[in-house]
């Protein structure tokens, strides 16, 4: 086991380190000049050279990534351009909205899942299956962001219940917080769901046909009874699994739904830093998903890895 | 395996919708009441009537015309975007796969480092390196979508080698290209032909997503996230401009995903968690 | 503006150049120094009165990037800035510059000294006293470390501490100009030194100005309190806030349900309702900002006048400005505003196909593929685009349209990959403003690549030239020169727009898009 885990980490480190190399080549392929948009429209030539100098941009590109990975070895993300702030400040400002999307999205996405699935395999081949199979193929149908419009047009423009857009901080306001929370939450929590689902419904399927289950069930056990104890415990870690993998990729990927309902998140940061070419966030961004990513996966694998030794080949 | 399909109403769904937006995405131009970028100021944000059925846009542009148009360009992108992502895919796979140590290592690396990126800001990077337009959308979705068709067709060749008839082949010396194109290829065909289905679809939820930030194919060309992202100023005088092209993506998408849904039901396929991604 | 300034410049201007309303006002605040203080009492006892204290909250499109004024250029913390940050002038609603950090000036007799007496008694919002030291301090960040504005100042020799309140600016030519370019905008402001160097400016800015930064929700908002020893009389409201809501149509129902009092996030096709709403004021003023088309003229055939100017006989601004902004815009055919005492009246081109078909013959030219490059930060640009892309295919130019974010777009205009463009020019005073780093043939914009020595020298002329009568000439003569053969192709003035709750009072929307709350109060 720690054998495995080790092996699994050395590969995240390398893993890591492609990333870095990769989010650092694209942002300087990317054509578009940070000082350019930093000056705006009028300045003039010194301007544009002693910002070239101070912000590093002058040195050589090789030069700037060693500074950059061993500034990453030290947990220095580097200073926004734009905000002339230390980048982890940045990211972590940004960290509660997006933290508060994706705990929202997911709890809604499990609390919506696990009835549909269980029941769906229950009734695996009749009519409520074929019901809520087709809802998992809506949901991961939907466009992200026209279904954040439909709900603005429905629950804000129409209704007028909620507001279209923004947030506001837990801790300045819950009633508010959860207000803006709903519709973007909404959104990504029922793309998940979806996604959910499907894995529940089959897992349940799975152990429902496996052989103790069927042991119990010979044994008398009332049906009720038989679900609570071995199925649902036992087809929780692939559902855990899925979930974990949709936490990760709400953390980081939920960019149009942020754009569209103005959410102050990751997502949002990451698509102004690449408008404005604040080379150090984009970086800082990508990496802090990855690292989220890379974790969560592992923390599921080695889950699962408990739980089914067979992973470890 | 046509006729599984047909036996279900959903497979019947799907086949019907995409008949339709394939023949609307070819004949596009005969069917359209009115110029897709006839522009007329005058008679701008017009609610669905007998004359739109979908209503007009802000430059008083008929929503109904323009729908139709978007099918052709979504298609297009998708459909090669994703032949594109398959053929790249299924070779890195493959190799990986076939041929095992170092190489396995260094591709599946490079596929778990393409992951480890959100698959719209991979994109998003990529057009803006190459400048925004269909040509680079395509590409770009291509590309994301390669390291999925690399794990897929890694992952069913990897059990398939260790089969008696594949190490019977590399014993008597066939050469590697040989050994795939007959042994190897038609035995993974199924998940790939699956993860094909699903990847149209999301390769034209990725279309619309970054023609609505502005990336895709270039105004006046119409298409639906470019329609969705105008439409975005509007929703408060003019539902109509944001309802329909996105009524339209989604049953599109619903089609690729219900289509891929009974294809894995009539080719036995489980995709594993992090292929569908 | 220009006969005010007219026979003045060697005298005191800060005396003369106001208008008599302004002048009584401005003498209040001069002559009685410590009446601020007990002004800033008077005001009190209405909100003393009452136990909740008057916070106006401000909706703005955007986050600013960072609140150091001389380094930031986005107008997001330009907006918050003007009511953070004192200049030593400042214009006022005519754009003509009043005193402000400065109670007045002279200009020396060969035009090359200028030398401002300070307002004594003020105080930055640390407490600490603003000096000489301070304005010399200030300008000289700018010019030594080459911040964003040093352009400003490009014929500055030197700034010098005369004494406590007095400040000298030498010059190497004759700069008529200086006025609007130490107060045309915020980023001239006067700043403290010490905030400078513990690098709180970034995020909480200490100046002169009427309010004074509280606290900064990222993502979310800025409040500002009342700074009470405000020179100017402290301000009616306690606090001021500033929330950042990007969508237009967020912003209105904020105001329409009373959440928010003020905003300028307003969708161009809901002006029209608004209007006549009840409980609404709309602020609707020309505003100094210019939008146009630019050629590369180092390419065929856009090189060719004629073929420029067959373009400008085969637009029609009037669709173009309703389609971009809905009509709340002034078409214009030079870039100042009519509003201006600098505009000029000429507008030689009109929708004529037959004179722009002819044109183009003239030139040989039966067909053209031309590049359209706009920017989508900028959706004007994009919808205004697809309109030209209809009305130049009538004349055979068929347009594509290429839609960049700003940043490629910038670099697309300095690499000159575009056969023509379409942008904007904000913020603009002085006529020089307008036309000299655009047509110049050395200016730092004229990314067109237009160069005639007559134009050169008209332009150079008027930046030297003190008499106001004579550079309007200059300016005149070099923008018929300019617009004749199409330089920029002009295309409109747009209006600033801002709506705000009926309940504020006494503030006022301006054409420099200048958002001032120092004046304003609520009424409940």
């Amino acid at each position: 086991m720690i054998k495995y885990v080790a092996r699994r980490i050395s590969h995240m480190v390398v893993v890591l380190f492609g990333v870095s190399i990769a989010v650092f080549s694209l942002v300087h392929l990317v054509p578009g000049d940070p000082i350019r948009v930093a000056l705006g429209t009028r300045f003039n030539e010194e301007t544009y050279q002693a910002l070239l100098v101070s912000s590093g941009l002058d040195r050589p590109l090789l030069e700037q990534y060693v500074t950059y990975i061993f500034g990453l070895l030290q947990g220095d993300f580097g200073v926004s351009f734009r905000s002339g702030g230390p980048v982890s400040e940045v990211l972590f400002e940004r960290l509660p909205a997006t933290v508060s999307l994706a705990s929202f999205g997911i709890i809604l996405a499990i609390i919506i899942a696990i009835p549909l699935g269980v029941i769906a395999a229950l009734n695996d081949g009749k009519a409520a299956d074929g019901g809520i199979r087709v809802f998992s193929q809506i949901g991961v149908s939907l466009p992200d962001f026209w279904t954040a419009m439909l709900f603005i047009l429905l629950l804000s423009a129409t209704l007028q219940i909620l507001p279209s857009s923004g947030y506001v901080p837990f801790g300045e306001d819950p009633v508010q917080w959860l207000r803006h929370l709903i519709i973007p939450g909404l959104t990504v929590g029922l793309i998940a769901s979806s996604i959910i689902t499907r894995y529940v419904r089959s897992s349940v399927l799975e152990i429902i046909n496996s052989d103790h289950v069927r042991t119990a069930e010979s044994k008398g056990l009332s049906r009720s009874r038989v679900i609570r104890q071995h199925v649902l415990r036992n087809a929780l870690p692939p559902i855990m699994t899925i979930s974990g993998v949709q936490f990760a990729t709400m953390l980081g990927g939920v960019i149009v739904v942020e754009v569209v309902v103005a959410w102050p998140g990751l997502g949002r940061l990451v698509f102004d830093a690449v408008a404005t070419r604040d080379y150090p966030v984009i970086q800082g961004v990508v990496m802090l998903i990855a690292v989220a990513f890379l974790v969560i996966n592992l923390l599921v694998d080695v889950l699962q890895a408990r739980l089914d030794p067979r992973v470890l080949r | 395996m046509i006729k599984k399909i047909f036996s279900r109403p959903t497979g019947v769904f799907s086949l019907l919708v995409l008949a339709t937006i394939f023949f609307i995405a070819v004949f596009g131009q005969l069917i359209t009441p009115q110029g897709p970028n006839e522009i007329n100021v005058a008679n701008m944000l017009q609610p669905p009537s007998p004359e739109h059925f979908f209503g007009t846009d802000e430059l008083g542009r008929d929503v109904l015309s323009r729908t139709i148009l978007s099918a052709q360009v979504s298609m297009q992108v998708s459909l090669i975007s994703v032949s594109f992502a398959l053929f790249f895919g299924t070779a890195a796979g493959v190799m990986a796969g076939y041929f095992g140590g170092w190489l396995d290592n260094l591709l599946m690396r490079i596929v778990d480092v393409l992951f480890a990126f959100p698959v719209l800001l991979l994109a998003l990077a990529i057009v803006a390196i190459l400048g925004p337009g269909i040509g680079t959308a395509t590409f770009a979705i291509g590309v994301v979508y390669v390291p999925i068709f690399a794990r897929v067709a890694r992952s069913s060749a990897v059990s398939v080698v260790q089969e008696p008839y594949v190490k019977a082949a590399k014993t008597v010396g066939a050469s590697p290209l040989r050994t795939i194109t007959t042994h190897l290829l038609p035995n993974i065909a199924a998940p790939l032909i699956v993860q094909t289905s699903i990847s149209l679809a999301f390769a034209i939820l990725n279309e619309a997503a970054l023609s609505f930030l502005g990336l895709g194919a270039q105004p006046p060309t119409p298409t639906w996230g470019r329609m969705l992202f105008d439409a975005k100023g509007f929703l408060d005088q003019a539902w109509w401009m944001a309802v329909f092209p996105g009524a339209t993506v989604f049953l599109t998408v619903l089609a690729f995903n219900l289509l891929g849904d009974n294809l894995r039901d009539a080719l036995d396929v489980t995709v594993d968690r992090k292929e569908s991604k | 503006m220009r006969t005010k300034n007219g026979n003045t410049l060697k005298k005191t201007i800060g005396a003369t150049a106001v208008s008599a309303a302004l002048l009584l006002s401005l003498a209040a605040c001069a002559t009685d120094e410590p009446e601020p203080v007990e002004n800033g009492d008077d005001a009190s006892p209405s909100t003393s009165t009452e136990t909740e204290s008057q916070t106006l909250i401000a909706a703005i499109g955007g986050e600013p990037d960072q609140l150091d004024p001389h380094i930031t250029s986005a107008y997001f913390s330009f907006q918050v800035l003007e009511n953070v940050y004192d200049t030593l002038v400042e214009p006022d609603e005519n754009l003509a510059m009043q005193p402000a950090l400065a109670e007045s000036w002279e200009v020396s007799d060969d035009l090359l000294t200028w030398t401002f007496d300070l307002r004594e008694g003020v105080t930055f919002h640390d407490g600490s006293d603003f000096t000489a030291d301070d304005v010399v301090y200030s300008y000289k960040r700018i010019i030594d470390e080459a911040l964003n504005p040093s352009w400003r100042f490009a014929s500055v020799t030197d700034v010098v501490a005369v004494d406590d309140f007095t400040v000298e600016i030498q010059l190497s030519s004759p700069t008529p100009n200086l006025l609007a370019a130490i107060g045309g905008y915020k980023g001239m402001s006067i700043v403290s030194q010490a905030n400078v160097e513990s690098g709180e400016i970034v995020s909480n800015p200490i100046g002169t100005g009427p309010f004074k930064m509280e606290s900064y929700d990222v993502a979310d908002s800025i409040v500002l309190s009342a700074n009470e020893d405000y020179w100017g009389g402290a301000p009616a409201i306690d606090e001021l806030e500033f929330r950042f809501i990007a969508e237009g149509s967020t912003a209105l129902t904020a105001l329409r349900n009373g959440e928010i009092h003020w905003t300028d996030s307003i969708p161009p096709q809901s002006v029209e309702d608004l209007s006549s709403e009840s409980g609404i004021s709309l602020g609707q003023v020309g505003s100094s900002d210019y939008w146009y088309l630019a050629f590369n003229m180092n390419r065929t055939p856009w090189d060719d006048v004629r073929v420029r100017q067959a373009v400008a006989y085969a637009l029609d601004r009037e669709a173009i400005t309703t389609a971009a902004l809905l009509g709340n815009a002034t078409v214009n055919q030079t870039a100042i505003p009519a509003s201006s005492d600098w505009s000029s009246d000429y507008a030689p081109y009109s929708l004529d196909l037959e004179t722009a078909q002819s044109l183009m013959d003239e030139a040989g030219v039966d067909s053209a593929e031309m590049e359209l490059m706009v920017s989508s930060d900028y959706p004007e640009t994009v919808t205004a685009a697809q309109v030209i892309s209809a009305q130049l295919a009538e004349i055979g130019i068929n347009v594509s349209i290429t839609t960049l974010d700003f940043s490629t777009w910038l670099d697309g205009q300095a690499n000159g990959d575009f056969d023509m463009l379409m942008m904007g020019w904000l913020g603009n005073i002085d006529p020089d403003d307008f036309y000299y780093a655009q047509h110049h043939s050395t200016g730092g914009f004229n990314a067109q690549g237009y160069s005639n020595p007559e134009v050169d020298e008209l332009l150079d002329s008027g930046r030297t030239t003190a008499d106001p009568e004579a550079r309007k000439v200059f300016y005149d003569d070099a923008a018929k020169i300019i617009v004749d053969e199409v330089s920029y192709l002009y295309l409109y003035n747009p209006d600033v727009v801002q709506a705000w709750s009926d309940s504020v009072q006494g503030y006022v929307a301006r054409g420099d898009q200048a958002i001032r709350f120092r004046d304003a109060s609520i009424s409940e």
